[in-house]
């Protein structure tokens, strides 16, 4: 058995290259025979092509002998076959789950298209696009992030647009007396009709809904509006307990989960000490990792329901898309 | 003068207050009320809405790690609603 093997093996080593030179012929191997369905014990060398065609309609060159050398030969329909598409690498048109990043961080993930004013524009994270509030508008977005390689000018894909700037605090003041204090001064304040609210030290005067941010493609024809491995959006729809999700990012791909929290307010890391409060978060289980923030979040009807934007070894944080489009005034 | 306004101050949001303690909150209100203090307890990153094995609707609260001090701080109910802990981690933007 292992001498046939060999046997084969090298029989194909030798007429490799001329089976390779016929039109259909994408891929040559060994392998068992198939007839009829069936695997059979019979050692052969398979060839996969794009199309099975009837051999009336081949010209003798294109044809596969039916057996090389004494093996008989078997042939396969797989299609073309593509190279697995990586998320770190350069794409135009880029769609959705790429990297992408200022030209300041490391590298995140292009969400999906939005739409304003008629145009289109690269949704993710602030903290990819606009360096957690450190950027400018108009400062260069590069497909793939600096991580992943990309640099200025070549990789410049989009200016970024506009962002929803982040409240991020120091570690959060101690409760009782302080946050005590604020609210009975928060109820004069009513009292008088006062718009002005007062805080307790150290916590932010507004929580946060989303870390956001758009930016403009240089050419509309540089980017999709397909999301690998997930296809269009369809429309949109609000987060719910229960329901099945799943994105596309830079970093774990293609995962699902299901939201496993609603209503979540909960304190994120940004770097060493720094710490946003959000509120109205959904949460799921892990999904994510670091360089997936920006994934735009599905449900099974593939309607856009949420941002990814943060998560820890057994949870994901999603913004609901309802407040991310109404902090951008944006659409799908 | 000063003293009548400060009465007025004192005595009106006690009623607002009154007022809302009479209705029986939503668990979506309970969880907005308390969550302030929940969040300055040692340990505690997240509070939000689920549910338990049996799909009852509870309060979450999400440590970054074991806490046994911050746990023994914790209610099991908030007024009338299940509180129920779970390990999340660390929460990190990514």
């Amino acid at each position: 058995m292992a001498n046939e093997l060999t046997t084969v093996r090298e029989t194909l080593k030798r007429n490799r290259d001329q089976l390779l030179k016929r039109s259909n012929v994408v891929a040559t191997g060994v392998g068992y025979k198939i007839t009829g369905g069936q695997k059979t014990t019979t050692l052969s060398i398979v060839c996969s092509v794009t199309k099975k065609v009837a051999a009336s309609q081949l010209s003798s060159r294109d044809m596969t002998p039916a057996t090389l050398e004494g093996t008989p030969t078997d042939v396969v329909q797989t299609g073309i076959i593509r190279a697995l598409q990586s998320t770190t690498n350069k794409h135009r048109p880029a769609p959705g789950g790429v990297s992408i990043g200022h030209r300041d961080i490391t590298a995140g993930t292009l969400g999906c298209l939005v739409q304003k004013d008629g145009q289109k524009f690269i949704l993710s994270n602030n903290h990819v696009l606009a360096n957690s509030n450190q950027a400018e508008t108009g400062d260069p977005i590069l497909q793939p992030g600096p991580y992943d390689g990309g640099t200025y000018p070549d990789d410049h894909i989009a200016d970024l647009e506009d962002f929803v700037p982040i409240n991020i605090i120091g570690l959060p003041s101690e409760c009782p007396i302080a946050t005590g204090t604020a609210n009975l001064l928060n109820g004069i304040a009513k009292l008088l009709g006062s718009q002005v609210r007062m805080q307790a030290i150290n916590q932010q005067a507004l929580e946060n809904l989303v870390d956001a941010a758009i930016a403009r493609p240089l050419n509309q024809e540089d980017v999709s509006d397909e999301i690998l491995q997930i296809g269009t959006i369809q429309s949109t729809a609000a987060g719910e307990l229960g329901m099945a999700i799943k994105k596309s990012g830079r970093t774990t791909g293609l995962t699902t989960g299901v939201i496993e929290q609603v209503d979540v307010s909960v304190n994120v890391q940004y770097g060493q000490g720094q710490i946003a409060a959000f509120t109205d978060q959904l949460m799921a289980g892990a999904m994510s990792q670091g360089g997936d923030s920006g994934s735009a979040v599905l449900d099974d009807n593939n309607r856009l329901m949420g941002l990814l934007f943060a998560g820890s070894d057994t949870t994901t944080v999603i913004n609901r898309i309802e407040n991310v489009f109404s902090a951008l005034g944006v659409s799908v | 003068m000063k003293y009548w306004i400060l009465i007025i101050l004192l005595v009106i949001p006690s009623l607002s207050w009154s007022e809302d303690k009479c209705m029986s909150s939503s668990i979506k209100e309970v969880k907005k009320q308390h969550e302030a203090c929940l969040l300055e307890l040692p340990g505690v990153v997240s509070v939000g809405i689920g549910l338990n094995k049996n799909g009852q609707s509870v309060i979450i609260i999400g440590l970054d790690g074991p806490n046994a001090e911050t746990e023994a701080q914790l209610p099991s109910m908030l007024e009338g609603y299940p509180v129920e802990v779970r390990i999340v981690g660390t929460v990190k933007a990514q």
